[in-house]
């Protein structure tokens, strides 16, 4: 990864490793990772020499979330982010579920909230049978429940 | 039969040629043959194959009639008109495509029709054999028919069918067929549709797919059937777009539809279809026979049908190995007085279940709970689209319900805003369970003063209050509420955005301010307030001001006040407090928000000015749309009223305006 490029160019910067939970490591510079307030109390924990374990997301995932986390320590320009960002969320569904419960759980607010971001956009305007055609939901309601809430917002759909 | 005479002499108008050969003027006047006395109406349009094998028998083979009589008395029929309207596009590329496709439309109309079988659609598609004929149509042993004064007016048939079939690559394995069947009978016996028999095979077809059923004896008597305005219209269009891999559809859309005024054992078996990959042991679709039927009817009146039957398909499966069978069936059965009216709709086998569109390795039931991850997006929505969740499924209904975070800031705006009634908005605040905190109105016209003071009672944590542009509401409600919060302790609005209420006498706008609680020269905001069309009412989120309106600095009146953006009157501080004021005392550029007391400016269509340098800036971008990206919405509904105001533009006119002012 770029990480194991920057820690022989340059010694300065503290890496700490992160352990996907099928055990594969990443190399992360210490200010990219401490955007994670998980990672961030895990390395006060006294993590940060060893391998920082996180059980709960894969190294797919990891991946995609170290480049993350490298970009928005990079310094660029803010419409550069910007540019940026759009591309990376613009993800199958299945990465972007993945990507959205990683950052919930590594706690990178900024990344959290792209994704939900990005899940709402994909929700906005649609109505119920093309929300569930596209996030794969069955419809559960027995006729009289969905009579009740049909009824009940009646008035904004009239 | 002679009850049928004294039905006809009734009639006045019929009365002279109420006898047997007068069903011969009928003939004449009509353009085709199949009305004529020795009624025997078959036809069979558009049988097609596509054969890698053997044929053994013919495919499809109508009926025979034994012995057939019927007799038209009167038969009248006005205005009778048929437009059939078929478009196919099929554009196979490359690949080893397999496609066949048929549609047929077959009408067969029948002032009394005997034995009337229509087989629409016979449609093969084998790569194996066919042992024995896949469509056969019933026999009828001894039918007799009579129809006195039968009249038929205004007969409107339009049928339209667009198909667009664009298999692009692969293995593609195509069939469809659509058929649209319409059989309309004024006595009609026996009047058997099948529609869309439809097979696609891999292996073998032991025995015929469908047959109809015969029918004994069968007699039928109408009399005085009328049937006025009757208006068909059926629209089927088709788009089936599959892209690549191991596709195999079939699809199958029948519409069928049997009006009968005495129908006996009128039967439709509509879609009946089936995508195997196995054996066919025995007939799929079966309809039942009749032993004995009759049945008469007396003074039958339909007058106005209007039947419209619109059936729109997009199937757009787009990889890996699909297979998708669908059909669709809209069937519709009308009989004056039906005898054994059998309908059997939406006959539909497969081997396969739909499959889910993006993943069918999931398996074959059409998706499952929510994910996880869609619950983080719900903080995100605004309360149309919460709503529209809340339809989606039980689980998310409950968090989108259950969750008073979602709902401890409402902002309703368009489109519900015209729809929100006090009951709903009441509702919905009640679902913060008394959290509340921010509620944002944005011209929600229904909105009176009672129901906002119920909001405010069951609502004490409310702190910001945006109600700009509910003509609905008044200022003396607002007072009044504020009041009744103030004296029982609950009032923390710290917020109120009221611009758009008309007329705040000073007094009201005292007592607004002492409710507040803010001095009688609170700040003012630090942001300047811009006019800006599209936002016209600030929102309590954008500046930190308690209220909107304020006291206009020249003419004194509590109204909202605007600041310039003209770099010329921001320079100094005093000449920025000059070229300050409500938009009557100085009109102000609609787009930019500039005074326009020193430039040119045009008026538009709405009344709104518009400087010169916008109006400018307005025609470039008409010029280069492409170059302006994704204008805002205040600017597009610009460009259309420059359009419109230019015409007739005069600049004397709209100064006339501003000296009324």
């Amino acid at each position: 990864m770029a990480s194991s490029e920057s820690t022989t160019t340059s010694t300065t910067t503290k890496v700490l490793r992160l352990k996907s939970s099928d055990n594969e490591i990443f190399g992360v510079e210490e200010k990219a990772a401490l955007q994670s307030e998980t990672i961030k109390s895990l390395a006060e924990d006294g993590y940060s020499e060893d391998v920082i374990p996180l059980f709960n997301v894969e190294k797919k995932t990891l991946a995609k979330i170290v480049e993350w986390l490298n970009k928005h320590a990079s310094g660029s320009s803010k419409e550069e982010l910007k540019r940026w960002d759009a591309d990376f969320v613009d993800v199958d569904k299945d990465v972007l579920y993945d990507l959205l419960l990683a950052s919930n759980y590594l706690n990178i607010e900024v990344l959290l909230h792209q994704l939900a971001q990005k899940v709402a956009d994909m929700i906005k305007g649609k109505k119920p049978e093309e929300i569930r055609q596209l996030f794969g939901i069955k419809n559960d309601f027995t006729p009289e429940e969905e009579a009740e809430i049909r009824r009940e917002n009646a008035w904004a759909f009239e | 039969m002679e009850k049928t005479h004294d039905e006809g002499e009734r009639n006045g108008e019929f009365e002279e040629c109420n006898t047997k050969v007068g069903s011969d003027d009928i003939v004449d006047s009509l353009p085709a043959d199949p009305f004529g006395m020795d009624i025997k109406f078959s036809r069979l349009t558009a049988s097609f194959e596509d054969f890698d094998g053997d044929l053994g028998y013919p495919p499809a083979e109508l009926g025979t009639n034994g012995d057939d009589k019927s007799v038209v008395d009167d038969g009248v029929f006005v205005g009778l008109d048929l437009f059939f309207n078929s478009a196919w596009g099929l554009q196979p590329q490359k690949g080893n495509l397999n496609i066949s496709a048929v549609s047929t439309q077959d009408h067969s109309f029948s002032g009394s029709g005997v034995d009337c079988g229509v087989n629409a659609g016979g449609f093969e598609d084998f790569d194996g054999d066919l042992g024995s004929p896949p469509a056969e149509l019933g026999t009828n042993g001894d039918d007799k028919s009579v129809v006195d004064d039968d009249v038929v007016v205004g007969l409107d048939l339009f049928f339209n069918d667009a198909w667009g079939l664009q298999p692009q690559k692969g293995n593609l394995n195509i069939s469809a067929v659509s058929t649209q069947d319409h059989s309309f009978s004024g006595s009609g016996v026996d009047c058997g549709v099948n529609a869309g028999g439809f097979e696609d095979f891999d292996g073998d077809l032991g025995s015929p797919p469908a047959e109809l059923g015969t029918n004994g004896d069968d007699k039928s008597v109408v009399d005085d059937g009328v049937f006025v305005g009757l208006d068909l219209f059926f629209n089927g269009a088709w788009g089936l777009q599959p892209q690549k891999g191991n596709l195999n559809i079939s699809a199958v859309s029948t519409q069928d539809h049997s009006f009968s005024g005495s129908g006996v054992d009128c039967g439709v078996n509509a879609g009946g279809f089936e995508d195997f990959d196995g054996d066919l042991g025995s007939p799929p679709a079966e309809l039942g026979t009749n032993g004995d039927d009759k049945s008469v009817v007396d003074d039958g009146v339909f007058v106005g049908l209007d039947l419209f039957f619109n059936g729109a398909w997009g199937l757009q499966p787009q990889k890996g190995n699909l297979n998708i069978s669908a059909v669709s069936t809209q069937d519709h059965s009308f009989s004056g007085s039906g005898v054994d009216c059998g309908v059997n709709a939406g006959g539909f086998d497969s081997e396969t279940n739909i499959s889910n569109w993006d993943d069918c390795e999931e398996g074959t039931e059409l998706g499952g709970e929510p994910h996880d991850a869609l619950f983080f997006a719900l903080g995100y929505l605004r309360v149309k689209d919460l709503l529209m969740v809340e339809k989606v499924c039980r689980s998310l209904c409950a968090a989108v319900r259950g969750d008073t975070l979602l709902w401890r800031s409402i902002h309703i705006d368009q489109p519900l805003s015209d729809k929100i009634t006090n009951e709903a908005l009441f509702k919905l605040t009640n679902r913060a369970q008394g959290t509340l905190q921010s509620l944002s109105l944005g011209e929600c016209i229904r909105i009176t003063d009672s129901g906002l003071m119920q909001v405010l009672e069951s609502n004490p944590r409310l702190t910001k209050l945006c109600v700009p542009g509910c003509v609905n509401l008044t200022i003396d409600g607002i007072l009044f509420n504020l009041r009744a919060l103030k004296s029982s302790g609950t009032l923390i609005i710290k917020r109120i955005r009221i611009g758009g209420l008309f007329g705040v006498t000073e007094k009201q706008f005292e007592e607004l301010e002492s409710l507040l609680g803010v001095g009688h020269m609170h700040p003012r905001a630090k942001n300047l307030q811009f006019h800006r069309v599209g936002q016209l009412y600030p929102c309590c989120d954008d500046d930190d001001r308690a209220i909107d309106v304020e006291r206009c600095p020249k003419c004194q009146k509590v109204k909202l006040v605007y600041d310039c953006p003209a770099e010329s009157c921001q320079g100094k501080d005093q000449a920025n407090q000059l070229c300050r004021a409500c938009t009557l005392c100085i009109p102000r550029c609609s787009c930019c928000g500039c005074c326009i007391k020193d430039c040119e400016y045009v008026e538009t269509f709405c009344l709104d000015f518009l400087c010169f340098g916008c109006l400018k800036q307005l025609f470039n971008c008409q010029e280069k749309p492409e170059v302006n990206g994704a204008p805002s919405s205040g600017h597009t509904i610009f460009q259309y009223e420059t359009r419109l105001n230019l015409a007739d533009f005069s600049l004397d006119s709209a100064v006339a305006v501003v000296q009324l002012f």
